[in-house]
């Protein structure tokens, strides 16, 4: 055989690093993926962020987002007839025009043109036929009004050329909304009596483009407002366009009028990145009133602060969540990091020990060790950076790259720092002092110290849903992993104990496996602590997953319930008792129950008289499709069981009760928002005693509908809105709501955070799985040597097949017999700590904070495959280490 | 002129956990420049703890341990380092402590070299003379796992004489190997102790390989305790014969071993009867009490 020999230290180093590539090769794609983990994550965080705010802000009406902002038009006076357009609001115009370039970035990037209309304040309007209503017409001028509109009937009207008070007026010619014309039928050509002279239709109008936000803000230029009171006609406000340049004649009007003008927002473009900054600037814009020429002002209002606000809280639970759930698994990925890279430095011993024997200087062996760590770390690392930036695109900041590159940095500074030539100095087996201890100690200490300390912070801070700015709250993301660790730490302590029982146990035994595999087990046991904490966290990550996955599922559930009060809630101004109960008997359902609510009902607790409202419903009905809120229909003593709602229960003591005269007890609280619509203080009394407190129970405006296990919602839904809209007078129908619990839910579930969510936990579980089962072979393997001399020795010995399976199967055995029912307790301990430190609300939705839920079967069908995970992991590793030890293994007399 | 090797007193304590083994008690050993010693003693004797402190990466609880001019006791690390560099050489008993598997012959002596930042230019020619004064020329580009056990070791002779050490230490390096290879080996150190003036340190039990050694140190329970001196003397008939002298080695406060053999063959213990005489002590064992 030829073969080259390499005499230069270049040359010969790089033998030295290409012995064992397979193994090296293994290590590096570990440390790959570790790097790459660790650079998506915060991206992935900040990309969730941002299809949030995107998505949240998307389902926000145009009204509440926009820049909306309300004041007056500075118009020029004193103008002759014959001014133009310009003249008169020309200064304004141009002021208004440059708002949104006067805007700070971000803000400025993500609105519209400013889109104005004056209008002159509102005057009672005379029909020239009667009508039951009453009506109100504005005057409205738009510089832009007719690239909005296209008539439907008449033409645009010119601008009046008349003069306020005089004794002769020519009618102001108009135009209004297809919408008014039809609910006060009028017709071009009709006049309208009115305040400051007759009004002339001349034109009927419709939105050239209906969904355009223009026509949300300017709603009456659109359709009439319609403002219903019982017992009397409806009040109809309508307003009409006028052309622009009538604003000469009219500028005393239009100047003491209203002028509204928005930007429109496009949430499409918002980052995350920018979310505070935004919300600072939109509560900056509302708070300084703008200036605008000839006496004119405006000030901004826009729900966009309040919206954004409300994303980052979801987004900041959720990241939290994440934060948490990934913290479980980046203790696997340590884990099985630290077992590759102590594979590296074990495989290097030998040659670095000799190395070291011949007089290599410690830098000699660092330096070569280092090398290593940089080939093997680097270029992997690089790419997974590069890699993450490529699946989740978006600028790379500093602050999200560095814990990544901490991370690829870590095997060339560890390999290095592990390297010393007096750690490499030959250990008698025999006689090693175990000096090691002291320092074991000290760390295991300062371990189980700082996961008393973080969990007394997390307790002491309690329920939040943590700061506002995105990212992952150092605290709360390492508890789960601090507390795992320390328990792993007090298994390992432990662990003998009853290992030790068993031992002695299985002395009085035949039989030698089971007892040369306890003694092994406590003496040199085949997974170290790398290992052992692996397998808790991993089965822990993975029943965490499963219980948290079923606590946001039922709290998403349970949120919904809350909003609509049951798994059906209706609205309607008429629902009366014989609709309610022939709902009841609808298939599907389980029970309705309408309320009513009475305002003025005087309550007298120790002599004080006040005034509450009265809900009044059917309690033992809703009782049966609300189990939270008892029935209260038997009397307590003559007095009348009432409950009252949470914000009003503590002016409430336990005197002596009086509702509108009658004795009344006081049963309890009910949550301020337990039933729908109703006000912050009220009391809740069964319908039986309405008569007696002087409620009209007739009149309810809510049901609520209760739904029979695996009835389809959407249907029953259907039916209920059908039978409730054909029951309502004609007038009344268009006010029918109904809300499905499954309708909120489903909007939620379309949430991406709430998607990512969901995802993550199951992700987490699986990536768990694989980890365990990496660090279940990586440990095994490791062991085959040992292992295999003990084979070959006990072969010789005389043991079968089966007992040498038996030791085998000791090896893996109690660890990870320890490691489920730990791990489990872990898993089943961190959700109850996670939801009573994080207020998961502003995620799920709901009135209570929700509590881990825990599904028996999911629970056991994720130990189920953790369990099977491992002993798949064992046996591939028990053979590949067969196959990796040749007969060989067991010379005589080595050893 | 002083031992190239002088140990005095050399005390070396193992404690583990409420166990104390002292491998060394009070060893007094000096080997002059040049010489070819072996160092013999029962398992557990204490030769592999003096040899690792001879080469430096054991340190002894107490006593003084002189090599050539070092002061084992007081060097720095970096003198330390130097000392395994320049000064010693090492041979162990198994190969894979002495070779690099993924390393040839040629390359494993190149580490060496490299690892003492010799020049890269001379290092060929360096390596050729090795391999060549050791007869093993043809296993230059070999892998250890393709020679065989004598081979192996004749390279790590190689490899521990790269830099041109005083001194080299061998810890049982004909202990896996059969009689024909283990007098190859043998015969090469013997070699390097000749030709090169090396002075060589060996620790076995092979009766084999002591028989041949002009000096046999023989160490008892941490300490030397007998000394065999071999000289092979012609008779007026021209006729060699071989001669072996036994020594005792007395300690400074004159404790003295005396070899097992003596002991059991006259039922010496607990006490003896010493007589001085004008040029020499004479030891009885004690009557047995009437």
């Amino acid at each position: 055989m030829t073969r080259s020999s390499r005499l230069g230290t270049p040359g010969l180093l790089l033998r030295h690093l290409r012995s064992g590539a397979l193994g090296s090769l293994l290590v590096a794609v570990l440390i790959a993926a570790a790097v790459l983990a660790v650079a998506l994550a915060p991206r992935a965080i900040g990309q969730l962020g941002t299809r949030e705010l995107r998505h949240g802000l998307a389902q926000e009406s145009p009204a509440l987002l926009d820049l909306t902002g309300a004041g007056q038009l500075g118009i020029v006076t004193g103008l002759p007839a014959s001014a133009s357009l310009d003249e008169l609001v020309g200064a304004g115009e141009e002021r208004l025009q440059r708002i949104p370039e006067d805007l700070p970035a971000p803000l400025s990037e993500h609105v519209g043109p400013t889109q104005w209309v004056v209008s002159t304040t509102r005057h009672e309007g005379f029909l020239p036929h009667p009508l039951p209503l009453t009506f109100a017409l504005t005057l409205s001028a738009d510089l832009r009004w007719l690239d909005r509109i296209r008539f439907v009937s008449g033409s645009a009207p010119v601008s009046w050329d008349g003069t306020l008070g005089a004794e002769q007026q020519p009618p102001i010619p108009v135009a209004i909304s297809s919408a008014a014309a039809d609910k006060v039928q009028l017709v071009v050509g009709d006049v309208v009596g009115y305040g400051l002279a007759p009004v002339l239709i001349t034109g009927i109008y419709e939105p050239t483009d209906p969904d355009d936000a223009y026509w949300v803000h300017e709603s009456e230029l659109a359709r009439p407002m319609i403002v219903r009171e019982q017992g009397k006609p409806d009040d109809v406000r309508v307003a009409a366009y006028v052309d622009p340049l009538t604003i000469a004649a009219l500028s005393d009007e239009f100047a003491a009028g209203e002028l509204s003008a928005f930007l429109e927002v496009d949430p499409s473009g918002l980052d995350y990145a920018d979310a505070d900054e935004l919300q600072t600037q939109v509560r900056q814009l509302a708070a300084t009133q703008l200036s605008l020429p000839s006496f004119g002002s405006l000030l901004f209002r826009s729900g966009l602060g309040d919206a954004v606000e409300r994303v980052v809280q979801r987004v900041t639970a959720a990241s939290a969540l994440l934060a948490l759930s990934v913290s479980g698994l980046l203790g696997v990925l340590l884990a099985v990091f630290a077992l590759g890279v102590q594979s590296v430095i074990a495989r290097r011993r030998p040659a670095l020990a000799l190395a070291a024997a011949r007089g290599a200087g410690a830098l000699q062996l660092r330096s070569s060790m280092v090398l290593e760590g940089v080939l093997l770390s680097i270029p992997g690392a690089v790419v997974a950076i590069a890699l993450a930036t490529v699946l989740i695109p978006g600028p790379v900041a500093l602050l999200d790259v560095l814990p990544a590159v901490v991370v690829a940095a870590a095997p060339p500074v560890l390999f290095g720092a592990m390297t010393s030539p007096r750690r490499l100095r030959e250990l008698r087996g025999d006689l090693q002092v175990r000096s090691r201890h002291r320092m074991r100690w000290v760390a295991e200490v300062a371990i189980l110290a700082l996961a008393a300390l973080s969990l007394f912070l997390l307790a002491r801070r309690g329920l939040v849903a943590s700061s506002a700015a995105v990212g992952i709250d150092p605290l709360l993301s390492t508890t789960p992993l601090l507390l795992a660790t320390a328990v792993c730490i007090g298994v390992l302590r432990l662990y003998p104990v009853p290992l030790l029982a068993v031992q002695r146990l299985l002395r009085t035994r035949r039989g030698a496996a089971g007892l040369l595999g306890a003694a092994r087990a406590i003496r040199d046991p085949a997974l170290g602590f790398a290992a052992a904490l692996s397998l808790v966290v991993g089965i822990s990550v993975v029943v965490f997953s499963t219980v948290m996955a079923t606590t946001i599922r039922t709290g998403l559930v349970q949120g919904a319930q809350d909003v609509v009060g049951s798994d059906i809630q209706v609205s309607a101004a008429h629902l009366p008792a014989e609709l309610v109960d022939r709902i009841a008997a609808t298939d599907g359902v389980r029970g309705a129950v309408a309320i009513a609510q009475e305002a003025g009902v005087a309550l007298t607790a120790d002599g004080k008289e006040t005034e509450v409202f009265v809900v009044v419903a059917d309690t033992a009905a809703l009782h049966d499709i609300r189990p939270d809120i008892p029935a209260l229909t038997d009397r307590v003593e003559g007095a009348i069981p009432l409950l009252v709602s949470s914000d009003w229960s503590t002016r409430i003591t336990d005197a002596a009760l009086e509702l509108a005269g009658r004795d009344a007890d006081n049963a309890g609280e009910i949550a301020t928002d337990a039933i729908p619509g109703a006000t912050r203080h009220y009391v809740l009394i069964d319908r039986a005693f309405a008569a007696d407190v002087g409620v009209n129970a007739a009149a309810p405006d809510r049901m609520l509908i209760g739904l029979e296990p695996g009835a389809a919602a959407h249907d029953v839904a259907a039916a209920v809105e059908s039978a409730v809209t054909a029951a309502q007078p004609a007038q009344l129908r268009g006010l029918v709501v109904v809300t499905t619990a499954q309708q909120i839910l489903d909007e939620v579930r379309a949430s991406p955070t709430v998607a990512a969510m969901e995802g993550a936990l199951l992700l987490a579980a699986g990536v768990s799985l694989l980890l365990t089962m990496l660090t279940v072979a990586l440990a095994s393997i490791a062991a085959a040597t040992a292992r295999n001399r003990l084979v070959g020795v006990l072969r010789i010995l005389g043991m079968s097949p089966r007992q040498l399976r038996a030791i085998q199967a000791w090896e893996l055995g109690p660890v990870a017999i320890t490691a489920v029912l730990v791990g489990t307790g872990l898993g089943l301990l961190l959700p109850l700590i996670v939801t009573s430190v994080l207020d998961l609300r502003p995620f799920v939705g709901g009135r209570y904070p929700p509590g881990p839920s825990i599904d028996p079967l999911w629970v056991g069908g994720a130990i189920g495959a953790f369990v099977l995970v491992v002993v798949l992991a064992g046996v591939i590793a028990a053979a590949f280490g067969r196959r990796f030890a040749p007969a060989g293994t067991l010379k005589m007399g080595e050893g | 002129m002083t031992a190239h090797i002088a140990c005095a007193d050399l005390v070396r304590i193992f404690s583990a956990e409420g166990v104390e083994v002292q491998a060394l008690q009070g060893l007094t050993l000096a080997v002059e420049r040049g010489e070819l010693t072996a160092i013999v003693g029962a398992s557990g004797s204490g030769k592999s703890t003096l040899l690792a402190i001879l080469s430096g990466l054991d340190v002894p609880t107490a006593g003084s341990a002189r090599v050539a001019g070092h002061d084992l006791l007081a060097m720095s690390t970096r003198e330390r380092t130097m000392y395994r560099r320049r000064t010693v050489g090492f041979v162990w008993q198994q190969t894979a402590r002495n070779l690099l598997p993924y390393l040839t012959a040629a390359e494993n002596i190149a580490m060496s070299l490299s690892v003492a930042r010799s020049p890269r230019r001379g290092r060929a020619a360096r390596v050729a003379g090795l391999l060549e004064l050791l007869g093993i020329g043809a296993m230059r580009d070999r892998l250890p796992a393709e020679m065989s056990g004598g081979q192996q070791q004749r390279v790590a002779i190689a490899v521990a004489l790269a830099n041109e050490p005083e001194v080299m230490f061998a810890d049982e390096p004909t202990g896996e190997l059969d009689e024909g290879n283990s007098q190859l080996v043998f015969d090469a150190m013997r070699q390097v102790n000749e030709q090169l003036g090396v002075t060589v340190l060996i620790v076995t039990h092979d009766q084999e390989v002591s028989s041949q050694v002009r000096r046999t140190v023989q160490i008892r329970d941490g300490r030397t305790s007998t000394e065999v001196l071999r000289s092979t003397r012609t008779d007026e008939f021209g006729v060699e014969s071989l001669h072996a002298q036994e020594f005792a080695v007395l300690d400074r406060v004159g404790r003295l071993q005396l070899p097992q053999e003596y002991l059991t063959r006259l039922s010496m213990k607990d006490r003896v009867r010493l007589e001085l005489e004008t040029d020499h002590v004479q030891v009885h064992p004690t009557e047995p009490e009437q």
